[in-house]
């Protein structure tokens, strides 16, 4: 508007386009003002579960002494790539403002510092000014489990539960019927409704028979690996499908009280054991963090099952298609091979996001 | 859609700040151009609001939030409205002297103009003339608010001449010109002609003229553009002035003044000869060269057309008599054409819009002379003034300019023939001070004079007024900003302190806690950091110290903190009696 009002020499223009640069550097100054001194802080749980909503309380600190703060965005990024933003209109001066979120975490991840962004176009819009700090809070987010369909699958399992003799029986895989005890049967698999019934009656305990006989370990397991042969496609997101259902399968024995033994490529190896909840939890904090074995070869997934033991039960899991490795494994009904390509199996989603 | 009302308050404060006839003081006008532009501003800004959720402000906003907000608002508009009531003149300046100086680049000889604006409408003050080319524009759009500012003195040397002038029309003349292309008018540059005092103006057709010579002191200030022209009295016979260039056949420039601070002053002796004072005498066109006749082509056939009206009066003073009141019957002055189809300024005023200033009258009026045959040009000056009859001085404001036809009669030389409609806006006449009046005393108000003053349109202040308003501006300022002040250092003091510097500050926590977590330390189970009310109550249950009142305390306590229940007093004092009592019997077991 000044070159405007110079060319057309018209001093109205000159004048309004100079109130306008002296508007423009008033705001600019102003917003610089605005976004100084505050202080964001978070306060949320350091151990969050990737894809489950908890709660945060973002709060803004306006430290200075006669300004308030007006209108300013704060945007947090969490681990996952997760951005979790809020509009504070005003904070009075040597006051903060505060909001309780709820946040979900898509993606497993570890962070003990997180970058926040303040942004503001205060006071009249012109700029979009932002201020880049950093806040220091350890946070893990565990992966999300994903029991395979594997584990409920034929039966296996589901003497486990305590209300199994309430299955109507109809689908495959379940109590096929009830028979009278004999020696050798295990006192797990006794159908207690109907012993009670039949004891009434003068008979024997009934326990339940299964067709065809389910996975049932007593204590399990479990290989994680990354090889395969072939000429098969590395997808990153399958590795984190994988992670989950390995989380799920260690979170599903140990609901079931199962002890496991878990030996990882990821983990060089080392078996690691997780027969109580504490080592369950220290194991899933240790696997927010791990990245993916590149070196894995044929010899190593030997020598890791015949490593185990063969009063354990074996579960072989595997971010890569079970036709590329299942041939290095004998024929038993001891192991059990997840496969990855399962989908949509009592779980809103599979898709675990990367992280 | 936000973007467009910002361009609307732009617009609407671009107009109010330009005015309108009879518009309000450029005070009132700058508030509203301000207010106008701040809402277009805040709408724009309003319309970027995100969808996010809100963060509260743990302290609710008090009055004295309010108020000091309102009062820095306040503060920040009252300084616009100061900067564009106050800076309009100067940007006014800025832009005509960038304007002139990408115009006119080229400076010719030593009479070497510092602007052009082709106005002389009044509202300049005669600052600008016309350019280094001696030509001066009709300006195709106008919208003048000439101001009161004394620009010329006339001091007489007795009563009987200031009342002679006074009865008739004065002019005043500052220069002419005589060519004209249809929009220009401009004047034959001649070889600058170097006179020394005393100066005697060529008056080699003026047999005829009989009045008596009057004698006349003019008073004027330097002109800030450096063109100072030679004013007289109209039908100038000598001057005392001690040299003069004559530049032109009606030009005559002053020699720039020694001190700054003082202005022109110098004697003078005119017979002034106008039209009307000749009706009787039956006088005839005087010979002269082409240039006082010519036409411009675009124009002609029409201004032939005006002049057949007259063409059968049976004698030239007939014929020029009829067309003064044809031009003053059929067009109106105004100081504002709007010249809606953008032609030709002549044209508008002629056929069209049919009203115009001085300009317009006597630029009419001198291309029908020309096409009646008779020689004319175009004169620039002042007209009508005031006279203080005491002093036999008359003062000529800048709302005096005035513009008028000149003729050349036989034996008469160049006379005055203004067919602008006389009254107090238009042709204006000599008005009379009243009884008593001081006048201004030339030498000072001439050389007290700030060129940079130069009221260049009705943005500025009133002048006698104006050092008063903006001293109450900045009283109004300072006032409003220790306003500012004082609220917010009255927020700085009142505002409680934050629980812990550079922690959130949180909710205060409730009386009835604080007394358990008392009691609780005081009985040797303090309440740990990350304990929850219901597991201390379980651990002091197993340690033998049980709540009577538990259950109370964890409804009320987690019913406000985490549902939806109201505080309630008269249930927490209960609460902090029941703890006291808690505490009483649990310190003497």
């Amino acid at each position: 508007m000044v070159v405007c009002g110079v060319l057309t020499a018209d001093g109205l223009f000159v004048l309004l386009g100079g109130c306008g640069l002296l508007i423009a550097c008033f705001c600019f100054l102003l917003g610089k003002i605005n976004l100084a001194r505050l202080t964001p802080t978070i306060h949320m749980p350091a151990n969050v579960m990737a894809g489950r909503t908890f709660e945060i309380e973002l709060t803004l600190s306006n430290h200075r002494q006669l300004l308030d703060a007006f209108s300013l965005r704060m945007d947090v990024t969490l681990p996952g790539k997760s951005v979790l933003s809020a509009h504070a209109p005003w904070t009075a001066a040597g006051q903060s403002s505060r909001t309780i979120l709820q946040g979900v975490i898509q993606g497993r991840g570890y962070a003990d510092t997180h970058p926040v962004k303040l942004s503001s176009k205060f006071p009249l819009g012109l700029f979009r000014l932002h201020r880049s700090l950093t806040l220091r809070r350890e946070v893990v987010v565990t992966p999300m489990p994903i029991t395979p369909m594997e584990l409920n699958s034929h039966g296996s399992l589901q003497d486990a539960l305590p209300s199994s003799g309430l299955s109507t029986g109809n689908s495959f895989g379940e109590p096929r019927g009830i028979r009278s005890w004999q020696a050798g049967d295990s006192a797990r698999h006794i159908n207690w409704p109907a012993s009670a019934r039949a004891l009434a009656c003068g008979h024997d305990l009934r326990v339940r028979e299964y067709d065809p006989p389910g996975f049932y370990p007593d204590q399990c397991h479990i290989i994680f690996h990354s090889y395969a042969s072939g000429r098969e496609m590395l997808r990153e997101d399958r590795f984190e499908r994988a992670i989950s259902l390995l989380t799920g399968t260690l979170k599903e024995l140990q609901g079931k009280g199962i002890p496991c033994i878990i030996s990882a490529d990821f983990l060089d190896w080392e078996p690691v054991e997780c027969q109580s909840r504490k080592q369950m939890i220290e194991f899933l904090v240790t696997s927010a963090k791990i990245r993916r074995a590149t070196g894995t070869e044929s010899h190593d997934l030997e020598r890791a099952i015949r490593l185990t033991s063969p009063d354990y039960a074996v579960i072989i899991i595997s971010d890569m298609t079970p036709d590329s490795w299942t041939h290095l494994l004998a024929s038993s009904a001891n192991i059990m091979a997840i496969d990855i390509r399962q989908i949509r199996y009592r779980h809103r989603t599979l898709h675990a996001a990367t992280s | 859609m936000r973007t467009f009302i910002l361009l609307v308050a732009i617009a609407g404060a671009y107009s109010l700040l330009k005015g309108w006839q009879g518009s309000p003081g450029i005070l009132l006008r700058a508030c509203l151009s301000v207010t106008t532009l701040v809402a277009g501003l805040f709408y724009w800004s309003r319309g970027m609001n995100t969808s996010l959720p809100r963060m509260f402000c743990l302290r609710r906003a008090s009055w004295l939030d309010y108020l000091s907000m309102g009062a820095v608002i306040i503060f920040t508009e009252a300084c616009f409205v100061v900067i564009t009531s106050t800076l309009a003149a100067p940007a006014q300046e800025l832009a005509d002297a960038f304007h002139e100086h990408a115009s006119y680049p080229i400076s010719i000889g030593k009479q070497k103009p510092k602007g052009s604006s082709p106005n002389f409408d009044g509202h300049t003050s005669g600052n600008w003339l016309f350019n280094n080319s001696l030509k001066r524009n009709l300006p195709p759009v106008s919208n003048h608010k000439p101001s009161n500012k004394p620009e010329v003195f006339i001091q007489l040397e007795n009563r009987a001449d200031a009342t002679r002038m006074f009865s008739s029309r004065i002019h005043l003349r500052a220069f002419a010109m005589s060519r004209f292309n249809g929009i220009t008018w401009a004047a034959d540059r001649t070889a600058t002609t170097k006179l020394k005092a005393p100066v005697t103006f060529p008056r080699n057709d003026h047999r005829r003229v009989t009045s008596k010579p009057i004698k006349h002191r003019i008073y004027h200030s330097p002109n800030p553009t450096g063109q100072n022209v030679l004013i007289l009295l109209q039908g100038a016979v000598s001057s005392n002035v001690p040299s003069l260039s004559k530049i032109s056949d009606a030009i005559y420039m002053l020699p720039p003044v020694s001190d700054s601070t003082s202005g022109y002053s110098y004697s003078a002796t005119s017979q002034p000869v106008d039209f009307t004072n000749l009706i009787g005498e039956n006088p005839q066109v005087a010979q002269t060269q082409s240039t006082y006749l010519s036409i411009p082509d675009n124009l002609a056939q029409g201004i032939r057309e005006k002049a057949e009206i007259f063409i059968h009066e049976p004698n030239l003073t007939k014929r020029l008599t009829a067309l003064r009141s044809y031009l003053q019957d059929n067009y109106r002055y105004s100081l504002k054409t709007t010249n809606t189809t953008n032609s030709n300024p002549v044209e508008n005023f002629l056929y069209q819009e049919k009203r115009g200033h001085c300009e317009h009258f006597a630029t009419a009026a001198a291309l029908i002379c020309r096409a009646l045959g008779v020689p004319s040009r175009i004169a620039y000056g002042w007209s009508g003034g005031i006279l203080y009859r005491e002093q036999n001085l008359f003062v000529y404001r800048a709302k005096d300019a005035h513009a008028w036809t000149e003729i050349k009669l036989n034996g008469y030389g160049w006379v005055v023939f203004d067919t602008t409609p006389s009254d107090m806006d238009a042709a204006p006449i000599a008005r009379s001070a009243p009884a008593g009046a001081t006048p201004p005393n030339p030498a000072q108000a001439t050389a007290a004079t700030d060129n940079k003053e130069t009221p260049q349109n009705a943005l500025v202040l009133n002048t006698h007024n104006k050092d008063f308003t903006l001293n109450r501006l900045v009283i109004a300022l300072t006032f409003l900003g220790l306003c500012c002040l004082a609220f917010l250092v009255a927020r700085y003091f009142k505002k409680p302190p934050p629980d812990i510097y550079g922690k959130s500050p949180r909710a205060p926590t409730p009386g009835y806690m604080l007394s358990f977590k008392q009691a609780c330390s005081v009985l040797g189970k303090p309440m740990p950091n990350g304990h929850t009310l219901r597991q201390h109550i379980i651990a002091l249950e197993v340690t033998g110290k049980p709540l009577t009142f538990a259950s109370e305390l964890l409804d009320y306590h987690y019913g406000v903190f985490y549902g939806d229940l109201m505080r309630n007093s008269s249930r927490e004092k209960n609460l902090t009696k029941s703890i006291q009592r808690w505490y009483q019997s649990a310190s003497h077991k």
